[in-house]
Protein backbone atom coordinates (compact mmCIF):
# COMPACT_ATOMS: atom_id res chain seq x y z
CA UNK A 1 0.00 0.00 0.00
CA UNK A 2 2.65 2.39 1.03
CA UNK A 3 4.56 2.46 -2.25
CA UNK A 4 6.01 5.40 -4.18
CA UNK A 5 3.13 4.95 -6.66
CA UNK A 6 0.62 5.61 -3.93
CA UNK A 7 -0.74 9.17 -4.09
CA UNK A 8 -1.04 9.26 -0.31
CA UNK A 9 2.60 8.39 0.09
CA UNK A 10 3.52 11.00 -2.49
CA UNK A 11 1.49 13.57 -0.57
CA UNK A 12 3.37 12.79 2.63
CA UNK A 13 6.75 13.00 0.91
CA UNK A 14 6.04 16.27 -0.87
CA UNK A 15 4.48 17.69 2.28
CA UNK A 16 7.59 16.84 4.27
CA UNK A 17 9.92 18.38 1.71
CA UNK A 18 7.88 21.55 1.33
CA UNK A 19 7.32 22.08 5.04
CA UNK A 20 11.04 21.79 5.63
CA UNK A 21 11.66 24.61 3.21
CA UNK A 22 13.11 27.67 4.95
CA UNK A 23 11.64 31.11 4.37
CA UNK A 24 12.99 32.94 1.37
CA UNK A 25 15.00 36.07 1.93
CA UNK A 26 13.04 39.21 1.12
CA UNK A 27 14.76 41.60 -1.31
CA UNK A 28 17.08 44.00 0.45
CA UNK A 29 15.26 47.00 -0.94
CA UNK A 30 11.79 46.00 0.30
CA UNK A 31 11.92 47.89 3.57
CA UNK A 32 13.37 50.94 1.81
CA UNK A 33 10.59 50.82 -0.78
CA UNK A 34 7.91 50.63 1.89
CA UNK A 35 9.44 53.50 3.86
CA UNK A 36 9.79 55.60 0.71
CA UNK A 37 6.15 55.00 -0.21
CA UNK A 38 5.04 55.88 3.33
CA UNK A 39 7.11 59.07 3.20
CA UNK A 40 5.65 59.93 -0.19
CA UNK A 41 2.10 59.37 1.04
CA UNK A 42 2.61 61.41 4.18
CA UNK A 43 4.11 64.26 2.17
CA UNK A 44 0.97 64.58 0.05
CA UNK A 45 -1.41 67.40 1.00
CA UNK A 46 -4.70 66.17 2.46
CA UNK A 47 -6.74 67.05 -0.62
CA UNK A 48 -4.63 64.73 -2.76
CA UNK A 49 -5.25 61.77 -0.48
CA UNK A 50 -8.35 59.57 -0.65
CA UNK A 51 -11.55 60.98 0.84
CA UNK A 52 -11.22 58.75 3.90
CA UNK A 53 -8.02 60.54 4.90
CA UNK A 54 -9.47 64.05 4.69
CA UNK A 55 -9.92 65.96 7.96
CA UNK A 56 -13.46 65.58 9.37
CA UNK A 57 -14.22 69.30 8.95
CA UNK A 58 -13.13 69.22 5.29
CA UNK A 59 -15.31 66.19 4.65
CA UNK A 60 -18.38 67.89 6.19
CA UNK A 61 -17.79 71.09 4.21
CA UNK A 62 -17.30 69.11 1.01
CA UNK A 63 -20.51 67.13 1.43
CA UNK A 64 -22.47 70.30 2.31
CA UNK A 65 -21.05 72.10 -0.74
CA UNK A 66 -21.89 69.14 -2.95
CA UNK A 67 -25.50 69.06 -1.71
CA UNK A 68 -25.72 72.83 -2.22
CA UNK A 69 -24.51 72.61 -5.82
CA UNK A 70 -26.97 69.81 -6.52
CA UNK A 71 -29.87 71.81 -5.06
CA UNK A 72 -28.96 74.95 -7.03
CA UNK A 73 -28.57 72.96 -10.28
CA UNK A 74 -31.93 71.26 -9.85
CA UNK A 75 -33.60 74.60 -9.05
CA UNK A 76 -32.09 76.29 -12.12
CA UNK A 77 -33.14 73.45 -14.42
CA UNK A 78 -36.63 73.53 -12.99
CA UNK A 79 -36.93 77.30 -13.53
CA UNK A 80 -35.39 77.16 -17.01
CA UNK A 81 -37.79 74.51 -18.30
CA UNK A 82 -40.82 76.46 -17.05
CA UNK A 83 -40.09 79.87 -18.68
CA UNK A 84 -39.65 80.99 -22.27
CA UNK A 85 -36.69 83.04 -21.11
CA UNK A 86 -35.26 79.81 -19.86
CA UNK A 87 -35.79 78.07 -23.21
CA UNK A 88 -33.83 80.72 -25.09
CA UNK A 89 -31.20 80.61 -22.39
CA UNK A 90 -30.87 76.85 -22.91
CA UNK A 91 -30.55 77.34 -26.68
CA UNK A 92 -27.86 79.92 -26.05
CA UNK A 93 -26.09 77.71 -23.58
CA UNK A 94 -26.06 74.71 -25.94
CA UNK A 95 -24.84 76.76 -28.93
CA UNK A 96 -21.20 75.70 -28.37
CA UNK A 97 -22.36 72.11 -28.83
CA UNK A 98 -23.08 72.69 -32.52
CA UNK A 99 -20.49 70.06 -33.45
CA UNK A 100 -22.75 67.51 -31.85
CA UNK A 101 -25.40 68.29 -34.47
CA UNK A 102 -22.80 67.70 -37.20
CA UNK A 103 -21.82 64.36 -35.68
CA UNK A 104 -25.46 63.33 -35.57
CA UNK A 105 -25.93 64.39 -39.23
CA UNK A 106 -22.90 62.37 -40.32
CA UNK A 107 -24.05 59.28 -38.43
CA UNK A 108 -27.52 59.60 -40.01
CA UNK A 109 -25.91 59.83 -43.46
CA UNK A 110 -23.82 56.74 -42.79
CA UNK A 111 -26.89 54.90 -41.61
CA UNK A 112 -28.74 55.78 -44.84
CA UNK A 113 -25.71 54.77 -46.88
CA UNK A 114 -25.46 51.36 -45.22
CA UNK A 115 -29.19 50.80 -45.67
CA UNK A 116 -28.88 51.64 -49.38
CA UNK A 117 -25.92 49.25 -49.76
CA UNK A 118 -27.80 46.51 -47.93
CA UNK A 119 -30.73 46.94 -50.29
CA UNK A 120 -28.57 47.08 -53.43
CA UNK A 121 -26.26 44.11 -52.68
CA UNK A 122 -27.80 40.59 -52.83
CA UNK A 123 -28.27 39.06 -49.37
CA UNK A 124 -26.10 36.07 -50.32
CA UNK A 125 -23.05 38.33 -50.65
CA UNK A 126 -23.79 39.96 -47.31
CA UNK A 127 -24.14 36.60 -45.59
CA UNK A 128 -20.94 35.44 -47.29
CA UNK A 129 -19.03 38.53 -46.17
CA UNK A 130 -20.35 38.16 -42.62
CA UNK A 131 -19.37 34.48 -42.53
CA UNK A 132 -15.91 35.37 -43.89
CA UNK A 133 -15.37 37.99 -41.17
CA UNK A 134 -16.53 35.57 -38.47
CA UNK A 135 -14.25 32.84 -39.85
CA UNK A 136 -11.29 35.24 -39.83
CA UNK A 137 -12.08 36.26 -36.25
CA UNK A 138 -12.27 32.61 -35.14
CA UNK A 139 -9.02 31.84 -36.93
CA UNK A 140 -7.16 34.66 -35.19
CA UNK A 141 -8.76 33.70 -31.88
CA UNK A 142 -7.80 30.04 -32.15
CA UNK A 143 -4.25 30.85 -33.28
CA UNK A 144 -3.90 33.16 -30.26
CA UNK A 145 -5.27 30.48 -27.92
CA UNK A 146 -2.96 27.83 -29.38
CA UNK A 147 0.04 30.16 -29.11
CA UNK A 148 -0.79 31.03 -25.51
CA UNK A 149 -1.29 27.39 -24.53
CA UNK A 150 1.91 26.33 -26.28
CA UNK A 151 3.97 29.06 -24.65
CA UNK A 152 2.33 28.82 -21.25
CA UNK A 153 2.30 25.06 -20.80
CA UNK A 154 5.69 24.43 -22.28
CA UNK A 155 7.33 25.99 -19.22
CA UNK B 1 8.72 44.91 9.71
CA UNK B 2 12.16 43.31 9.55
CA UNK B 3 10.88 40.41 11.62
CA UNK B 4 8.14 39.56 9.14
CA UNK B 5 9.40 40.64 5.74
CA UNK B 6 10.82 37.22 4.83
CA UNK B 7 7.58 35.48 5.81
CA UNK B 8 5.42 37.95 3.84
CA UNK B 9 7.69 37.85 0.79
CA UNK B 10 7.90 34.05 0.85
CA UNK B 11 4.11 33.71 1.05
CA UNK B 12 3.61 36.01 -1.93
CA UNK B 13 6.51 34.55 -3.93
CA UNK B 14 5.31 30.97 -3.55
CA UNK B 15 1.78 31.84 -4.58
CA UNK B 16 2.64 34.07 -7.52
CA UNK B 17 5.79 32.26 -8.64
CA UNK B 18 7.23 35.64 -9.51
CA UNK B 19 9.66 37.61 -7.34
CA UNK B 20 8.87 41.03 -8.78
CA UNK B 21 5.14 40.57 -8.22
CA UNK B 22 5.84 39.16 -4.77
CA UNK B 23 7.85 42.27 -3.88
CA UNK B 24 5.01 44.54 -5.00
CA UNK B 25 2.50 42.50 -3.00
CA UNK B 26 4.78 42.55 0.06
CA UNK B 27 4.95 46.31 -0.20
CA UNK B 28 1.16 46.51 -0.28
CA UNK B 29 0.94 44.21 2.74
CA UNK B 30 3.20 46.45 4.82
CA UNK B 31 1.39 49.57 3.68
CA UNK B 32 -1.86 48.00 4.84
CA UNK B 33 -0.16 47.04 8.08
CA UNK B 34 0.82 50.67 8.54
CA UNK B 35 -2.81 51.72 8.03
CA UNK B 36 -3.86 49.21 10.73
CA UNK B 37 -0.90 49.96 12.96
CA UNK B 38 -2.99 50.73 16.04
CA UNK B 39 -4.86 47.43 16.03
CA UNK B 40 -1.77 45.43 15.05
CA UNK B 41 0.30 46.68 17.98
CA UNK B 42 -2.31 45.22 20.33
CA UNK B 43 -2.76 42.03 18.32
CA UNK B 44 -1.26 38.86 19.83
CA UNK B 45 -0.66 37.45 16.33
CA UNK B 46 0.57 40.17 13.99
CA UNK B 47 2.38 37.51 11.97
CA UNK B 48 -0.87 35.67 11.32
CA UNK B 49 -2.54 38.92 10.23
CA UNK B 50 0.31 39.71 7.85
CA UNK B 51 0.31 36.19 6.41
CA UNK B 52 -3.45 36.30 5.84
CA UNK B 53 -3.21 39.68 4.13
CA UNK B 54 -0.29 38.48 2.00
CA UNK B 55 -2.27 35.39 0.95
CA UNK B 56 -5.40 37.40 0.18
CA UNK B 57 -3.56 40.05 -1.82
CA UNK B 58 -1.67 37.39 -3.76
CA UNK B 59 -4.87 35.53 -4.58
CA UNK B 60 -6.57 38.78 -5.59
CA UNK B 61 -3.64 39.59 -7.85
CA UNK B 62 -3.70 36.12 -9.38
CA UNK B 63 -7.45 36.09 -9.90
CA UNK B 64 -7.30 39.44 -11.68
CA UNK B 65 -4.64 38.04 -13.99
CA UNK B 66 -6.37 34.68 -14.33
CA UNK B 67 -9.68 36.19 -15.41
CA UNK B 68 -8.00 37.68 -18.44
CA UNK B 69 -6.60 34.33 -19.54
CA UNK B 70 -9.13 31.97 -18.06
CA UNK B 71 -10.64 31.06 -21.41
CA UNK B 72 -7.26 30.14 -22.83
CA UNK B 73 -5.78 28.39 -19.84
CA UNK B 74 -8.77 26.32 -18.79
CA UNK B 75 -9.97 25.03 -22.11
CA UNK B 76 -9.38 21.42 -21.23
CA UNK B 77 -12.18 19.74 -19.24
CA UNK B 78 -10.19 19.03 -16.09
CA UNK B 79 -13.38 19.00 -14.01
CA UNK B 80 -14.51 15.76 -15.54
CA UNK B 81 -11.94 13.48 -13.97
CA UNK B 82 -12.24 12.60 -10.35
CA UNK B 83 -9.48 10.08 -10.73
CA UNK B 84 -6.49 11.64 -12.49
CA UNK B 85 -5.20 9.59 -15.37
CA UNK B 86 -1.51 10.37 -14.94
CA UNK B 87 0.80 8.08 -13.06
CA UNK B 88 3.39 8.82 -10.47
CA UNK B 89 5.80 6.22 -11.79
CA UNK B 90 8.51 8.83 -12.25
CA UNK B 91 8.70 9.23 -8.52
CA UNK B 92 10.24 5.81 -7.93
CA UNK B 93 13.38 7.16 -6.34
CA UNK B 94 11.43 9.44 -4.03
CA UNK B 95 11.53 7.20 -1.04
CA UNK B 96 12.58 7.57 2.53
CA UNK B 97 15.24 9.92 3.91
CA UNK B 98 13.79 12.83 2.03
CA UNK B 99 15.28 16.09 3.09
CA UNK B 100 18.81 14.99 3.75
CA UNK B 101 20.71 16.78 0.99
CA UNK B 102 18.08 18.81 -0.78
CA UNK B 103 18.92 21.90 -2.74
CA UNK B 104 16.38 24.26 -1.19
CA UNK B 105 16.75 26.92 -3.86
CA UNK B 106 16.14 24.35 -6.58
CA UNK B 107 12.95 23.23 -4.84
CA UNK B 108 11.70 26.82 -4.74
CA UNK B 109 12.56 27.15 -8.41
CA UNK B 110 10.75 23.93 -9.27
CA UNK B 111 7.73 25.16 -7.35
CA UNK B 112 7.78 28.49 -9.15
CA UNK B 113 7.97 26.75 -12.52
CA UNK B 114 4.80 24.75 -11.98
CA UNK B 115 1.82 26.04 -13.96
CA UNK B 116 -0.36 28.44 -11.95
CA UNK B 117 -3.27 26.01 -11.77
CA UNK B 118 -1.03 23.42 -10.05
CA UNK B 119 1.20 25.69 -7.97
CA UNK B 120 -1.49 27.83 -6.35
CA UNK B 121 -3.62 25.01 -4.85
CA UNK B 122 -0.44 23.10 -3.94
CA UNK B 123 0.95 26.07 -2.01
CA UNK B 124 -2.38 26.75 -0.33
CA UNK B 125 -2.61 23.11 0.74
CA UNK B 126 0.95 22.45 1.90
CA UNK B 127 2.07 25.87 3.13
CA UNK B 128 -1.15 27.56 4.18
CA UNK B 129 -2.87 24.45 5.60
CA UNK B 130 -5.99 25.23 3.62
CA UNK B 131 -8.36 22.27 3.15
CA UNK B 132 -9.40 21.17 -0.32
CA UNK B 133 -12.94 22.57 -0.12
CA UNK B 134 -11.72 25.97 1.00
CA UNK B 135 -9.17 26.06 -1.83
CA UNK B 136 -11.94 25.19 -4.28
CA UNK B 137 -14.09 27.95 -2.86
CA UNK B 138 -11.30 30.55 -2.91
CA UNK B 139 -10.21 29.71 -6.44
CA UNK B 140 -13.80 29.26 -7.66
CA UNK B 141 -13.08 25.87 -9.18
CA UNK B 142 -14.49 22.44 -8.48
CA UNK B 143 -13.25 20.21 -5.68
CA UNK B 144 -12.24 17.50 -8.13
CA UNK B 145 -10.16 19.98 -10.13
CA UNK B 146 -8.37 21.10 -6.96
CA UNK B 147 -7.52 17.50 -6.07
CA UNK B 148 -6.43 16.70 -9.61
CA UNK B 149 -4.26 19.80 -9.92
CA UNK B 150 -2.61 19.25 -6.55
CA UNK B 151 -1.90 15.66 -7.41
CA UNK B 152 -0.44 16.67 -10.78
CA UNK B 153 1.64 19.34 -9.04
CA UNK B 154 3.03 16.83 -6.55
CA UNK B 155 3.89 14.40 -9.32
CA UNK B 156 5.55 17.16 -11.34
CA UNK B 157 7.55 18.28 -8.31
CA UNK B 158 8.63 14.74 -7.54
CA UNK B 159 9.80 14.28 -11.12
CA UNK B 160 11.77 17.51 -10.94
CA UNK B 161 13.38 16.35 -7.70
CA UNK B 162 14.19 13.07 -9.38
CA UNK B 163 15.61 14.71 -12.51
CA UNK B 164 17.74 17.03 -10.41
CA UNK B 165 19.27 13.93 -8.87
CA UNK B 166 18.47 14.83 -5.31
CA UNK B 167 19.76 12.46 -2.68
CA UNK B 168 16.43 10.88 -1.86
CA UNK B 169 17.73 7.45 -1.19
Amino acid sequence: MNTPHDPQHLEQLVDRVLRDQPLRKAPAGLATRVMAELAHRSSLPWWRKSFGHWPAAARIVFIAALLGVMAITLSLVSIATQTSLGTSAIAQATAPLGWLTNVLAISTFLQHLLTAIAQAVPPTYLYGATAFIIALYLLVFSVSAAAYRTLNFSR
Amino acid sequence: MRAYEDMVFTTAARLTGNDAQAEDISQQVFLKAYEHFAELTHSPTPGGWLKTVATNLSLNHLSRYRKRWRFFSELRPADSDDEPEFDVAGTDCVVENVGANLDRAAIEQALAQLPDQQRIPLVLFHFEDMPYDEIASRLQISLSKVKTDILRGRAALAKVFNAADFAFD
